[in-house]
């Protein structure tokens, strides 16, 4: 940091074959980082950007980490799935670390902070939606992997404080061939919903099985991943998705809301060809806005440590309204959330009519 | 009941198709091709670039991938494998590895990453049988499976050229002593096989999508499939898919509790199972070369080998204090990845012996570093020998049920252990720490605090060079002479008396040892360990870097580990750098038919030819008129110790 500029870091996979999960998110901080300073920078310091390749390496991760760590003020907009390479030079250092964890340790990073939900607790009011839709039992769907094994066992829970029974339970592989049985052996066990927490495209090839089986349970339920356009094409089109249900923790790009568009128009003026929707990077300009917010709160002289008190002192902040009220600080499950349903292709706001519903009981 | 066959033959169809063109492949070359799903997804997405970017129709998209692409991709890896044909079987499948990461990589570059969509080849439209509504689409590809199977058999077993191309890889010579041009047909082969491959990407795509990885996936899934064939015969093989695909079908019905996470893990198991079932009626391995991994790299005089040893403690020795903190660190890196090559030099470069879960017990003895937390020296020794104990006896576990197995299929055993680590073991909270993964708390002795990168780089180096000493007096010790007999005759070792197994056994414990101590070093270089540091994916990279360095020596684990690592020196900002140094390691290691013997042989080969150059401008310039060879040829010396 000098006088005239602040560094902040991003360490992230920006190579290989599944990085386009992550290059909105990347590139929104980017856009964000170009806008700023656009716009005279923070508190009068322009904003310099450093982002590292982790190539989806734990090793390379770490590596990145502990070089970016000892030029940066903070680390903003991280995101990878080997994150955990990091963590120990982020923890030694103290580095200010705002945006969104993929793994539980670098949630428990005593520097971390996210505006938005963290863990894999889950809220009763998703099962309290599904309850006003009809559903009496509900069907769960998930890649074999740790992360979605817990927050379903907590879903189940969930639900059942609804009155809501668990009718099949599922894991696929990644890069399953065929999703035939799953759906057939749903529709078979009289499910009237189901929870896919899979990927993108293996969300659309059970949408697409869904279609082929003339399957129409009261509510299929779709995880962020698939709130992109890709999910439609990937699906075969919009007949193919109609109806489906995506819980969101973000408010939908819709949403007229100052911030959003505002966010909406950096990113297409930077990175014309992301998706606005993509997964992080309405959490990503949240997170960059409250970093922002924290600084500028510290006048002249802003240090690591005044940053993090800075960060504990937010408190219901909501990013102009893209996202739920949230402390930053606070490792817990925010529980608010937004249905969107697909409509002639479309993701539209389904419930509630505005804002966030925060009700429920939280479960994990 | 009805649906469980019905969604089990159609999805089986699918695993197939893809296991159908393994079987295809090593047929008509005698080549196990891992790529094989990568050929199919590049020969997709050249008909996706085709059909969706530029626009062509289908009628000239489609021709074009199967008919032009397909076969030059064919004609491409034939002579690839041609070139590789008279090298060990490690070699091979190092290869095949190899083009597997450069189509993958090649294919990030040209098309980037991401999912793509391939609309359905046969028009939209269902039947329903039972419950199940069958889509045309999938009628398509069960009868493209049975036409497939039955025209490909005949062309095999009933057609001149099925003959030949038989002939070709049980004895090329035969074949051309009878007049006939091997190559000609072996080429023959390879375009059937490719083509095949192609037309099983697009229609897979078709159905799954397409994308980088996940066709690969598929391929590795239906190995057990393509194994249930034994590898010959393509009828069973469709048999083994369709079983498959209904023992998932079956799983995904009526699994329960802990049960559910079978359908993740029933190809491996399958495979393996199968493996170990079949390892007396498996066909023999076909042109299994000369194994050539041992070459000296040197002989250096008595004093040479003084200054080197003392010039290799002076350069160790002032290291820490040249390099800056950062490049300290990502030097330690290397010394942990050395660490671990190390047991693959024991294994497959001394004993011949081809792992693909060396990431398994690394993992090993990362979490077993985190259950002993390791906070202080007592407890680090405790975990490096907590840590070898397991990994020798899960190595024994291993190795004792697949004793009869080598080359080929034991590197598909150890391939499909690694993946049931992956998918069964690894995922258990209680092991492996499951969501959050696991701390590894950073030893401290004496006031020595080892998260520092100097002290670190002293403990990693002092296992280095104690592995470096244990491989050596090995390899000049009675035992080691054994463990060579091993590679290069075990036929031969039997006959003295030996017993092959108790060999076996011991190389495979010593190898699971030293991997897994390099697993407790790694968790404690990273202080995090999770999972997905140890996927099997992670072990291909592991044996791909020590066959470039060098797979006979620990020189070549230390210059592989290097290879590895380099991308933690190169901080890049965009992932440009990555993908292409990715593709380069892919480029390099299926030129391995150059340098089999790794890059230290490749550049000992060029250091030859320049002292030969050298040596021919002395000498005209003395007028000494010696004749020397322009290119002198390459003796290649074969160590044969005692």
């Amino acid at each position: 940091m000098t006088k005239d500029s602040i560094t902040i870091g991003l360490v992230g996979d920006l190579s290989g074959p599944i990085s386009d999960i992550y290059k909105t998110g990347i590139d929104t901080i980017d856009a964000w980082v170009k806008d700023i300073n656009a716009h005279g920078g923070i508190h009068g310091r322009k904003v310099i950007l450093k982002i590292a390749d982790d190539g989806l390496n734990p090793q390379n991760n770490a590596s990145a980490t502990r070089t970016l760590a000892s030029q940066v003020f903070a680390f903003v907009g991280s995101v990878s799935a080997v994150e955990a390479g990091g963590i120990p030079f982020i923890n030694a250092d103290h580095i200010p670390d705002i945006g969104s964890a993929s793994t539980q340790p670098r949630r428990d990073e005593p520097t971390y902070a996210h505006l938005g939900s963290q863990g894999t607790g889950v809220s009763s009011n998703l099962a309290a939606f599904a309850k006003t839709l009809g559903v009496s039992s509900i069907a769960f769907a998930a890649f074999n992997d740790p992360s979605a094994e817990k927050s379903i066992a907590n879903q189940v829970k969930a639900f059942q404080s609804q009155g809501i029974s668990t009718c099949y339970q599922t894991v696929v592989n990644f890069g399953a061939p065929d999703y035939t049985s799953t759906v057939v052996a749903m529709k078979q066990h009289n499910c009237d919903a189901f929870d896919m927490q899979v990927e993108v495209s293996a969300s659309a090839k059970v949408q697409q099985e869904v279609v082929q089986q003339n399957w129409h349970p009261k509510m299929i339920l779709d995880q962020t991943p698939s709130y992109v356009d890709k999910f439609v094409d990937l699906s075969g089109g919009a007949q193919n998705v109609e109806g489906v249900y995506i819980q969101l923790q973000n408010a939908p790009v819709t949403d007229p809301l100052p911030e959003m568009q505002h966010f909406i128009s950096v990113l297409k003026q930077y990175h014309p060809e992301d998706d606005p929707k993509g997964l992080f990077a309405i959490g990503n300009w949240a997170d960059a806005l409250t970093f922002a917010k924290a600084l500028d709160s510290l006048g002249d002289n802003p240090t690591r440590s005044g940053l993090m008190s800075a960060l504990a002192n937010i408190h219901n902040y909501d990013a102009g309204g893209i996202v739920p009220p949230d402390s930053p600080m606070q490792r817990t499950v925010n529980p608010c959330m937004v249905m969107v349903q697909y409509r002639s292709g479309k993701a539209v706001r389904a419930f509630p009519s505005s804002g966030f519903d925060c009700s429920g009981t939280i479960f994990g | 009941m009805t649906a469980v066959f019905v969604t089990g033959i159609v999805s089986g169809a699918l695993y197939a198709l893809a296991a159908m063109g393994l079987v295809v492949t090593y047929r008509s070359s005698g080549v196990f091709n891992f790529a094989h799903g990568a050929v199919g997804m590049f020969v997709a997405y050249c008909y996706w670039y085709m059909l969706v970017k530029h626009g062509l129709p289908m009628i000239v998209a489609l021709p074009v991938s199967l008919l032009v692409i397909a076969p030059i991709m064919g004609i491409v890896l034939e002579r690839l494998f041609h070139a590789l044909k008279e090298q060990a079987t490690a070699v091979k499948v190092v290869a095949s590895l190899g083009v597997l990461y450069f189509l993958q990589n090649l294919a990030v570059v040209l098309f980037g990453p991401g999912n793509k969509r391939i609309n359905p080849l046969f028009p939209a439209g269902t039947v329903t049988i039972g419950d199940v509504r069958v889509s045309y689409n999938q009628l398509s590809s069960i009868g493209i499976v049975v036409v497939t199977a039955i025209a490909l058999t005949v062309l095999f077993k009933r057609t001149r050229i099925g003959l030949r191309m038989r002939a070709v890889v049980d004895n090329e010579d035969l074949v051309e002593l009878s007049g006939l041009s091997a190559d000609g047909v072996s080429r023959v082969a390879w375009t059937i096989g490719t083509i095949f491959a192609g037309g099983a990407g697009i229609l897979l795509a078709t159905f799954i999508g397409l994308d980088i990885t996940t066709l690969t996936l598929v391929v590795i899934a239906a190995f057990a499939a393509a194994m249930f064939g034994r590898l010959v015969s393509l009828p069973l093989t469709a048999l083994g898919a369709v079983l498959l695909a209904l023992g998932e079908s079956f799983v995904s019905f009526y699994a329960h509790g802990v049960l559910i996470g079978l359908r993740a893990s029933l190809s491996f198991i399958l495979l393996f199972l199968l493996l170990i079932v079949y390892q007396r009626r498996l066909p023999g391995e076909v042109r299994v070369g000369v194994v050539n991994l041992e070459e000296r790299i040197w002989e250096p005089t008595r004093h040479a080998k003084m200054a080197l040893v003392v010039a290799g403690i002076g350069v160790a020795f002032a290291l820490p204090y040249v390099l800056s903190d950062r490049r300290l660190f990502n030097v330690d890196g290397v010394l942990v990845d050395a660490v671990i090559l190390v047991s693959l030099v024991v294994l497959t470069g001394l004993s011949g012996q081809i792992s693909l879960a060396t990431a398994s017990f690394v993992g090993i003895g990362a979490f077993t570093a985190g259950h002993v937390a390791v906070s202080n020296g007592g407890a680090f020794l405790w975990a490096v020998v907590l840590a070898a104990a397991i990994g020798a006896a899960v190595s024994l576990l291993v190795s004792l049920p697949s004793l009869r197995l080598s080359g080929l299929y034991l590197a598909l055993a150890t391939m499909a252990f690694a993946l049931m680590m992956d998918n069964l073991i690894f995922q258990i909270t209680r092991i492996s720490g499951g969501l959050t993964g696991m701390q590894v708390p950073v030893p401290k002795v004496a006031g020595i605090d080892f998260s520092h990168t100097k002290p670190f780089y002293f403990l990693a180096l002092g296992f280095l060079v104690a592995f470096g000493l244990f491989t050596g007096a090995l390899r000049r010790s009675r035992t080691g002479r054994r463990l060579q007999a091993l590679r290069d005759s075990p036929d031969g070792l039997r006959t003295l008396g030996v017993s092959l197994a108790a060999t076996k056994l011991f190389v495979f414990a010593i190898a699971g040892a030293m991997a897994s101590v390099g697993g407790v070093l790694l968790g404690v270089y990273q202080q995090e360990v999770g999972a997905q540091s140890f996927a099997m994916l992670v072990s291909v990279s592991y044996l791909v870097a020590v066959v470039l360095g060098g797979i006979g020596s620990v020189p070549g684990a230390v210059l592989g580990a290097f290879i590895l690592a380099f991308p933690t020196f190169i901080q890049t900002s965009s992932g440009t750098f990555n993908n292409y140094f990715s593709l380069g390691i892919g480029l390099a290691v299926v030129q391995m038919a150059r340098f089999p013997n790794g890059l230290i042989s490749y550049y000992r080969s060029q250091g030859r030819s320049i002292a030969a150059f050298a040596r021919r401008r002395r000498e005209a310039a003395l007028g000494t008129g010696v004749a020397v060879p322009a290119a002198a040829p390459e003796v290649v010396k074969v160590a044969r110790r005692g």
